[in-house]
């Protein structure tokens, strides 16, 4: 049986990989309500800021400032979101082209991005494992009776639903949020009102690229960045969207819950059917609430 | 004998009742042209009658047959059929495939496999027949895109009758057809009723057309009949020539 | 007096069943001059099967599926086991072997993927694919993990290849795949000029039109989706006998790609399409490949194509060898 300690250990566990497929799906849906895009190089972008932190930043941020924990906590994650704010602003060209367009479009358009950001890590940075594990280890540990847990884990979840609050106020308490909600139901209209459509665009791509970078910036001291996991991340980033429903801001966080809960639970008892399983379960949710848990509301 | 009969059908979108309790009965071969304001209900009407939304309450008899609760294929193959608004065709076929796919629907070959579509030689002398009644024939190989809008609402028609309905929904046949063309789309279309004896139910905008061919009209107001009657009833009646005549048709 | 239907040049019978057969008559020669080409048109060859199945959702059905390694796996370790497990190399066998296989997965998972259009669906297939793969992968005491399963070589209807020279026993399997890719190949273009291709196409342009012509939607789309595995499953059947090791790469996302990225390089908007993009595909390939980077050119391609030449090589052919004649008969 689950002792006190180790259920502790696990629900610890369920958040912090909630927070991490929180910071992945959240972006993929914000594009989508926008611009009804799924942007299958979403994932990516976030791999981009993990590896720009382990093949770049972290290293600089470790020569300029020591091993003093502050800055080796704050600023990757900040820096990497910048970098991957430009990227992805780079790559609107490509979202402008594929919008409106039939849906074959933006998904072989976004899949082919994919599969060269595949290539770039492997170009810029190599095959192998690439870790920025120094604030992890600064970080330090603690023991919940026999058990060691990470404290990095612990930031990473605070710092997660710190963005949480944030964005959640930027999109429902600010003008600027209001008026990307309002586009998302309809462009043409909130044209009208005076928006300018374009920025509005390029604000939501700015602001996906910026919440990519900043997860993916976040969550690389705990692990290695590694060629394929932009996959792995959309495949799990998907399963998040299906149950939390797309394009929905709400979706995103409780979907991300209920994944990050049932892949743990898999992982303890049979770990080799944790795809299986969540899979079953989406499946399940598109059958019997199509628009997904988060209640089928727009954001 | 009686094709159609609605019991009072109810259909609420929010607060708004799209269709609050219409009752209509259809004879054989009768046509009945619906009109009304924009947001009375007709292409609601159409839709419930189709299958394209569930009602909120009432009955749609057909035949004698309750089919309130079909899916719109179902009641596609026991004989009702409709045309859209705005054309409503297969953008990616030729007009003559548009047709014959319908004709391959119609006899229930759509899931075959065994042979090739050219074998067919009666459904494509169906075809034929279709296309040239509603003077197509020219155009027979051309992609929808390259065919003028009112031939295209044309084509929505002619894959309508090429079902062989016994009822038949024709959601404004002439909207967006340039004024030039629209005599000539709904003299087809009347012809075709005509000569099918088909009931039918077509859905028009323009007050001309309506006095040039309608013979019995129903007048649709917030989702309740408000008239009912022939022509000549209708062009004297003092509620509708308010609502229509004096208001928007002025 | 109408016309009948005409078929562009590319789309008809004929020109598919030259094109195949003349590939066939230059193999010999392509072999003599290099080995390393003819294993490529092998390989061309091999994929025919799966690219044909993947553009009939694709090019006629309007689906377009990012998991159709989910297929060839099934195929590919269908042979596997049949070799591990029963000892059985005889290449029928494998070949009916992932037919059963992937049409009894396609037939359980198409009920539910098929009620979704679009993104839902190529996501849905890309995941399911990964499922699958993660089992073939993790599932190692099984499966052999990435050592995977080597097989010797293959018998025809039981007669044993082993004493052969390695240049006699490919040509073999060249032939043997060539005349089961022209009765593929004539079944899928029986097919899509149907009644049911017709409707299917149907189906593709306008769903709502479709039913309210008395089309079930649903139905059409499943019938699609699980020949279209069939013919996946055969190409995993097959590419497995030509490489003679099932791995599970085989079922990775990436080769859901490479079958996406072949059919449209072909061009998914002629039944010619897919073929000639199998042969183009893994030419390119097999130099890309020298090159280590070679998903950032694969990557790159997709989107020139998509963006500039969205009807592929037949798309660019057009003038100089099809005429004025062709045109969007399966695509747009």
């Amino acid at each position: 049986m689950i002792g006190l300690e180790e259920l502790v250990v696990r629900t610890y566990n369920v958040f912090f990989g909630a927070s991490v497929l929180f910071l992945v799906a959240v972006g993929l849906n914000i594009i989508y309500g926008v611009m009804k895009i799924v942007n299958l190089a979403h994932p990516s972008l976030f791999m981009f800021g993990s590896y720009t932190v382990a093949g770049l930043i972290m290293s600089a941020v470790v020569n300029v400032f020591g091993s003093s924990i502050a800055p080796l906590l704050l600023l990757p994650p900040i820096f990497a979101a910048i970098v991957v704010v430009i990227v992805s602003l780079a790559l609107y060209p490509f979202f402008q082209f594929s919008s409106g367009k039939g849906d074959e479009v933006q998904l072989l358009i976004t899949y082919g991005l994919l599969l060269i950001f595949e290539d770039i890590f492997r170009l810029v940075w190599g095959s192998a494992p690439l870790r920025a594990s120094q604030p992890f280890e600064l970080a330090g540990i603690f023991r919940i009776g026999q058990y060691i847990v990470p404290l990095y884990n612990a930031y990473v979840i605070a710092f997660a639903f710190g963005v949480a609050v944030l964005l959640w106020y930027f999109l429902f308490k600010t003008k600027l949020g209001m008026v990307i909600r309002a586009s998302s139901m309809d462009l043409e209209m909130a044209s009208a009102l005076g928006t300018d459509a374009k920025m509005v665009l390029l604000l939501t791509v700015a602001l996906a690229g910026f919440l990519a970078g900043l997860g993916g910036g976040l969550f690389i001291p705990s692990t290695s960045a590694m060629l394929g996991m932009s996959v792995e991340l959309l495949v799990l980033a998907f399963v998040v969207v299906v149950i939390g429903g797309l394009g929905s801001f709400f979706g995103s966080l409780i979907g991300a819950l209920i994944v990050s809960f049932l892949r743990t639970i898999t992982l303890i008892f049979i770990p080799e059917l944790e795809l299986a399983l969540l899979y079953i379960v989406a499946f399940a949710v598109l059958l019997l609430k199509p628009e997904g848990l988060g209640g089928g509301r727009k954001w | 004998m009686e094709v159609l009969k609605l019991v009072e059908l109810k259909k609420y979108f929010g607060g708004v009742r799209a269709l609050d309790g219409v009752s209509l009965t259809l004879e054989e071969g009768e046509s009945v042209m619906l009109i009304g304001p924009n947001g009375a209900g007709k292409t609601t009407l159409v839709n419930a009658v189709s299958g394209y939304l569930r009602v909120d309450g009432g009955k749609i008899i057909f035949m004698n047959q309750d089919l309130t609760d079909t899916k719109p294929t179902e009641r596609v193959r026991k004989g009702i059929v409709r045309s859209f608004q705005l054309a409503n065709n297969f953008d990616k076929l030729t007009v003559y495939e548009n047709i014959l796919v319908a004709v391959m629907a119609k006899k229930q070959q759509h899931l075959k496999f065994t042979k090739v579509v050219d074998n067919y030689k009666e459904e494509f002398e169906e075809a034929e027949q279709v296309l040239n009644l509603f003077d197509l024939g020219d155009k027979a190989h051309e992609y929808i895109t390259n065919i003028s809008y009112g031939d295209r609402k044309l084509l929505d028609a002619a894959i309508a009758f090429t079902l062989g309905p016994k009822l038949i929904m024709l959601d404004e046949p002439t909207s967006g057809v340039a004024t030039s063309e629209k005599d000539a789309v709904m003299k087809k279309i009347t012809d075709a009723i005509q000569r099918t004896k088909v009931a039918s139910i077509i859905i028009e905008h323009d007050m001309d057309i309506v006095f040039r061919y309608g013979k019995r009209v129903v007048v649709l107001h917030q989702g309740k009949i408000i008239a009912d009657g022939t022509v000549e009833q209708i062009r004297r009646d003092e509620e509708v020539r308010r609502l229509l005549l004096g208001g928007i048709y002025a | 007096m109408v016309e009948r239907i005409s078929r562009p040049l590319g789309d008809d019978l004929r020109s598919n069943i030259v094109l195949t057969l003349a590939l066939a008559l230059a193999y010999p020669l392509v072999y003599y001059l290099s080995p390393g080409l003819g294993l490529v048109m092998g390989y061309g060859m091999t994929w025919v099967s799966a690219l044909l199945g993947f553009n009939l959702l694709f090019g006629y059905g309007g689906l377009l599926s990012f998991g159709h390694a989910l297929f060839l796996g099934l195929g590919a370790y269908t042979a596997g086991f049949l070799y591990k497990y029963l000892g059985i190399n005889n290449i029928e066998l494998h070949i009916l072997g992932s037919v059963l296989s992937s049409l009894g997965i396609a037939a359980l998972i198409g009920p539910l993927v098929v009620r979704y259009t679009k993104i839902f669906f190529a996501i849905l297939m890309l995941a399911i694919a990964q499922v699958f793969w993660s089992l073939y992968y993790k599932f190692f005491w099984i499966t052999g993990g990435t050592d995977g399963i080597k097989l010797p070589r293959f018998t025809i209807m039981g007669i044993p290849l082993e004493g052969l020279d390695f240049a006699t026993y490919h040509h073999i399997y060249f032939y043997y795949v060539t005349a089961l890719t022209l009765l593929l190949t004539y079944f899928m273009w029986r097919l899509v000029n149907s009644p049911f291709g017709l409707a299917l196409r149907a189906t593709r342009d306008n769903e709502v039109r479709s039913r309210f012509i008395g089309i079930d939607v649903y139905k059409m789309r499943l019938y699609a989706f699980v020949i279209s595995a069939v013919y996946a499953g055969i190409t995993g059947a097959l590419a497995v006998n030509h490489q003679r090791l099932v791995t599970p790469d085989i079922a990775y996302w990436t080769t859901s790609g490479k079958v996406v990225f072949a059919t449209l390089i072909g061009g998914s908007k002629l039944f010619i399409g897919p073929v000639i993009g199998s042969f183009v595909f893994h030419l390119v390939e097999s130099f890309a490949m020298r090159f280590i980077y070679w998903q950032l050119i694969m990557g790159a391609l997709v989107i020139i194509i998509i963006m500039f030449v969205p009807g592929g090589i037949t798309q660019i052919l057009k003038t100089p060898f099809f005429g004025a004649r062709l045109t969007r008969r399966a695509g747009g």
